[in-house]
């Protein structure tokens, strides 16, 4: 079970760095390793978590959008909805970059530029 | 299934572009949906006079589909008497309810035939009815006088 705490540590510490490297996209909840599982929440400005699934669905990647059943705490949280990607055992960095890259082409899908602001 | 025969041109441009996406005051009824399931939320103003659909307004949030199919609603029913409005709407709901066998006429559905794609996605129908709902209660809660 250790081994596999420290493959999630490794991955989400990973995909907290590229994530955050993408214009426009601000991750929910903590930014360092403290109190964070291998899940991650995130907003793309510009677009919307369902439009953001379903161009990643389209390019084999799974993630959860939505409510996550958890209105009051996006009400809290001040956001419409959210995007959420989880890692496990049989996940590894290749998969993290996929992810990035999805949602840069879902950028350039939905014409959003880097300020967020659809062209 | 590619993105392209659901995220139309028209679509994307409703989407960035809304039409009618202001509340107009003084409603004859207003109505407040929420599609609970993905958190798309719309509220809409419905002016009546007679029988006829004067003026459609809106607020919302959500996602693309949900947007631009609100906006072609409030652009195609306004104007329209109530009965012929009530039955646009039946035919929309038929087309996105065909998972991807009715293309819809354009006669009839305008702009609205752009999201024939969208009924071949099953979790996005409701995103692009959620608008064409609203309106059907607030026709229906203005008949009833309330």
């Amino acid at each position: 079970m250790a081994k596999i705490a420290e493959h999630e540590h490794e991955l989400t510490k990973y995909a907290l760095t590229e994530l955050q490297k993408i214009p426009g996209l601000a991750i929910v909840g903590p930014r360092d390793l403290e109190n964070r599982g291998a899940v991650l929440s995130f907003t793309v400005e510009g677009i919307h978590p369902h439009d953001l699934g379903q161009v990643l669905d389209e390019y084999g990647i799974a993630v959860r959008t939505g409510y996550h059943c958890a209105w009051p705490l996006m009400r809290a949280m001040n956001v419409v909805a959210t995007t959420r990607a989880s890692f496990y055992i049989y996940n590894d960095t290749s998969d993290v970059d996929e992810l990035v890259s999805g949602i840069t082409r879902a950028q350039e899908f939905f014409n959003v530029s880097s300020s967020g602001v659809l062209r | 299934m590619n993105l392209d025969s659901l995220y139309q041109e028209v679509i994307m441009d409703h989407y960035k572009n809304p039409l009618h996406k202001k509340l107009s005051p003084e409603p004859t009824v207003q109505v407040h949906h929420v599609n609970t399931s993905c958190g798309d939320e719309v509220t809409l103003n419905l002016h009546m006079d007679g029988n006829l659909v004067s003026d459609i307004s809106w607020e919302g949030s959500g996602c693309s589909i949900s947007q631009a199919s609100t906006s072609v609603m409030s652009d195609l029913l306004r104007g329209k008497d109530e009965d012929e409005a009530l039955k646009i709407v039946a035919d929309f709901l038929e087309m996105m309810q065909s998972k991807g066998t009715k293309s819809g006429d354009e006669n009839i559905l305008g702009d609205g035939v752009a999201l024939a794609g969208v009924s071949k996605f099953p979790a996005r129908v409701k995103c692009a009815l959620l608008g064409w709902m609203a309106f059907k209660d607030a026709v229906t809660r203005s008949r009833s006088g309330e």
